[in-house]
């Protein structure tokens, strides 16, 4: 059950997201880059870079997605382990989502096959956090400080450019 | 036809339901004042040639109005792109299902 007063479902953060116009069909090619940079220096197969809308999470770059999930851009919100950072503001990491109460029977668990997860969130100078800067891959994996300290200065490397595309 | 004879199925393995007019209206009005949302509403149901009571629409009318919303931008833009992603995905799982796979 969501919390009373869910940050996801925020008017003043859906708002901010308005505000950035992270949400057309043209991908931003530095973020794109900083996407693939991301999947390939920790070895892993997917990366993204999201933005958490009350209903859905949406794909605004990716490295490596491919099937349904690319086409629609997105999937639904609940399935979603960048929410999670949406609510806490913290990174949230899965060494192993089939184990993970929290994961294990989420559908991009069950069907799609994500094993393993680690996302930062972007958080706009106004103070929202937006979605996450995540990778994901088809194993179960640990994520060292290191790793996550790389995830968060490519984070901030995309939260800088979500900046500069603020009219 | 854009209202649905029988409830839409849930997609099997994603447990996924088909997004709902009351889920859209509540959408709606979590981000905007309820005059407002009842316009937006109004206006929503005109694009996709329906009407406003209308309580259960198919798939393909209900992205129609979600591409409305979109139309809208603002906050009401994010929404629609939150129900158009959500409407895409249970149409194309459903689809994928239907065709044996998943």
């Amino acid at each position: 059950m969501r919390p009373t007063h869910d940050p996801v479902r925020d008017a003043a953060r859906l708002a901010e997201i308005a505000e950035l116009d992270l949400l057309g069909d043209d991908v931003d090619a530095i973020l794109q880059q900083i996407a693939t940079e991301a999947a390939t220096t920790l070895g892993l197969p997917i990366s993204l870079v999201s933005v958490v809308l009350d209903e859905a999470l949406f794909v605004a770059a990716s490295h490596g997605l491919t099937g349904w999930v690319a086409e629609v851009k997105g999937h639904p919100v609940e399935w979603s382990f960048c929410a999670t950072s949406v609510r806490t503001r913290e990174a949230y990491v899965v060494p192993d989502a089939a184990t993970d109460p929290a994961t294990r029977h989420n559908p991009m668990v069950t069907q799609e096959g994500a094993r393993c997860y680690a996302g930062v969130p972007l958080i706009s100078s106004r103070g929202f956090v937006l979605g996450n800067l995540c990778v994901v891959g088809g194993e179960p994996r640990a994520f060292s400080e290191a790793e996550l300290g790389t995830l968060r200065a490519l984070g901030a490397r995309a939260i800088a450019r979500i900046e500069a595309r603020r009219p | 036809m854009n209202t649905l004879a029988a409830p839409a199925p849930v997609v099997p393995h994603y447990d996924l339901a088909l997004l709902t007019v009351s889920e859209i209206r509540q959408g709606l009005a979590r981000v905007a004042p309820a005059d407002r949302a009842a316009a937006v509403w109004a206006g929503a149901c005109a694009a996709a040639g329906i009407r406003e009571d209308i309580t259960t629409i198919d798939a393909e009318t209900l992205e129609r109005v979600a591409e409305h919303l979109l139309t809208l931008g603002g906050t009401l833009g994010v929404v629609g792109r939150a129900f158009q992603i959500r409407i895409r995905a249970y149409r194309r799982l459903l689809a994928l299902h239907q065709r044996g796979k998943p």
